[in-house]
């Protein structure tokens, strides 16, 4: 997996409003489930939205830090 | 836990033989590791104090595992020295994608759009999000050091593998490949050969596969075969991937050169290293 330098807090949050911007006003309906089986039924997904979540990611791995330094 | 796994004899590397019983760690690494028990120390903590499970993960640095419904003897374990490593069998891609599609069907619009966003990134925007977060994590960053939205985001996505796993009902082997920063391939190899037991933390969100063959790792690359009860299914057609969630502790068991079938008839030689999850039943009876 390929090292990218580190985004700071503040940039990671820009990201993440604008790539969201659209869903942030109804995010009331994005917290976290309060009970696991009280949550809110999505209904079941599309074929296409199945297929978004099962989609094949070629980028495997992580990096570890270890020094013997 | 009943289960534990054979330590295998390597057979690539010096064997088990420790020099001073302990892996030669710097004052650096000996820093991480004590401040990633610090973590875990602090989110045993909240689990006691918190009203509520939902209440203890708004504040957890780590997801809990949410294997509830594992059933041990149904579960897989790593491959033991002189056998090859096989494919995953249509069977296992089946119903793992049976299970994880059980999950999917529940997940909320927040946690579909959290997990495809990371499983799948379509854009530069959502793959920078994906790599900055890794990023993060992984050289020791708390999700409580996040701002708001990108903490939201982070725990919808937790909440997503969270809701796979309760549809888990077995252990899987899944392989990864670690790329170690600060020394050198072999010396990592020889450095967990001198400590039994030795713990690997990956504190990022981890891509794996249930086929050693779909893993292309970088030339100093350490392959690594894992077994656990922990992640997600993102398989599919021609696709056997596996989602490990962020903060996965796993234990060194053994390493060695096995066949791997390559898919064409044939095999072919590689060097593994054998890790498990270490679970979280096993770390609350560890400390006490």
């Amino acid at each position: 997996m390929s090292q990218e330098p580190r985004l700071t807090p503040e940039e990671l949050e820009n990201l993440v409003n604008d790539e969201f911007a659209d869903a942030s006003a109804s995010d009331e309906d994005f917290d976290f489930p309060a009970d696991p089986d009280e949550e809110d039924e999505a209904g079941e997904l599309s074929d296409e939205e199945t297929e978004d979540l099962t989609a094949a990611d070629d980028d495997y791995g992580q990096s570890v830090t270890f020094s013997t330094e | 836990m009943s289960y534990r796994p054979p330590v295998l004899q390597a057979t690539s590397v010096p064997s088990n033989t420790a020099v001073d019983g302990s892996i030669p760690t710097s004052a650096a690494t000996a820093t991480r590791d004590a401040a990633i028990q610090a973590t875990r120390t602090a989110d045993a903590t909240v689990d006691a104090n918190a009203g509520t499970m939902q209440q203890a993960d708004a504040q957890r640095a780590m997801p809990r595992a949410r294997t509830d419904n594992l059933n041990d003897a149904a579960g897989r374990h790593l491959t033991p020295t002189n056998e090859t490593v096989e494919r995953p069998s249509v069977y296992s891609h089946r119903t793992n994608r049976a299970n994880v599609n059980r999950a999917a069907a529940r997940f909320n619009p927040a946690q579909r759009t959290a997990a495809a966003t990371f499983i799948n990134p379509q854009t530069d925007q959502q793959r920078q999000i994906r790599n900055g977060l890794n990023s993060h994590f992984e050289s020791g960053g708390s999700v409580n050091d996040l701002l708001p939205a990108t903490q939201r985001l982070v725990r919808r996505l937790d909440g997503a593998i969270q809701k796979a796993e309760r549809e888990n009902d077995r252990s899987h082997v899944v392989y990864t490949t670690l790329n170690v920063q600060g020394t050198s391939r072999d010396d990592y190899l020889q450095a967990l050969n001198n400590t039994p037991n030795y713990h690997q933390n990956l504190l990022g969100y981890t891509r794996a596969n249930h086929d050693v063959n779909k893993i292309a790792g970088d030339q100093d690359a350490i392959y690594v075969q894992i077994e656990t009860s922990r992640g997600m299914y993102v398989g599919n057609e021609g696709s056997t991937g596996h989602l490990l969630p962020r903060g996965l502790e796993l234990e060194y068991v053994g390493s060695g050169d096995f066949n791997v079938d390559d898919g064409q008839g044939g095999t072919v030689r590689r060097t593994i290293v054998q890790m498990r999850e270490v679970r979280q039943d096993e770390r609350t009876a560890a400390r006490s």
